[in-house]
């Protein structure tokens, strides 16, 4: 099996696009198809996003730990975090129907990221939210 | 910076993200991006984007040929422009190739409320219907 990504990042945006920057290079060694390539690094960005943005409304400093493996044949991806809870398979789906006057500026991420997994596993573990992915 | 691009090159003249302005007028505003509309793009250019496309009072086409990458709040920067353009009475165009991004525009349900085209002359005719 191919080296993995394995980092822990705080709860800052500016984080998240460390970990975009640390995986590009690993998906080209890869050499995964331009899709799978680029649906990962958009599902990486959704899920870490999501959780800085919302999983921490009482502030303070957070870790999260990511971690990025390929198999030859899959892309396994998992975020661990100590946030409230969320499971994204639960979360309530975006209207992508809707007239543009009623659409919101934003929420679509996990929309967008149940569109491009073929596998979504969550199971809150000891006070943590433990997200797997497989694309 | 007028010339386009050899096929398949990036021609942002910055690292980062770009925001180009091709035409700015009584008739319309063209501008062009370049570059990835993640976190870190968005940030880059969100403020100067919105103003530029939103501020004037005229229709707008936004030409994306040139992003490689977008993700949801980049498209919730386009979907901004769009509804102040809309309030207004006034029309926007994306100009988006075929390609991931065009992909990940459709499964966003932003084509099916802000007209699309590959080049400029289709840009303006769906300006000139709207």
């Amino acid at each position: 099996m191919d080296a993995a990504l394995d980092l822990t990042i705080q709860n800052d945006l500016q984080q998240v696009s460390y970990v975009a920057e640390r995986l590009a290079p690993l998906l080209e060694s890869w050499k995964v198809a331009p899709r799978t390539a680029y649906r990962t690094q958009l599902v990486i960005e959704e899920v870490l996003s999501n959780v800085v943005r919302h999983g921490f409304p009482d502030g303070g400093q957070h870790e999260i730990s990511v971690r990025v493996a390929h198999d030859g044949e899959h892309i396994d991806i998992c975020v661990q975090d100590d946030g409230v809870a969320f499971d994204p398979s639960g979360a309530s789906t975006v209207d992508v129907d809707q007239p543009l006057e009623q659409r919101r500026v934003g929420g679509l991420g996990i929309h967008l990221v149940r569109q491009f997994v073929e596998h979504l596993e969550y199971q809150r573990l000891a006070g943590r939210n433990d997200l797997k992915l497989r694309l | 910076m007028g010339r386009g691009p050899a096929p398949g090159a990036r021609s942002c003249s910055v690292p980062g993200m770009e925001l180009k302005v091709i035409q700015v007028d009584e008739a319309l505003t063209h501008i062009a991006l370049c570059g990835r509309l993640d976190i870190r793009g968005v940030s880059e250019i969100e403020n100067r984007f919105l103003f530029t496309t939103t501020s004037r009072r005229v229709p707008a086409v936004i030409d994306l040929s040139e992003v490689e990458f977008i993700a949801s709040l980049g498209i919730g920067m386009l979907v901004g422009a769009a509804k102040a353009l809309t309030r207004q009475g006034l029309g926007l165009v994306l100009l988006v190739p075929p390609g991931l991004v065009r992909e990940t525009l459709e499964l966003s349900g932003l084509t099916r409320v802000v007209p699309t085209a590959t080049d400029m002359e289709s840009a303006r005719s769906l300006l000139a219907r709207s």
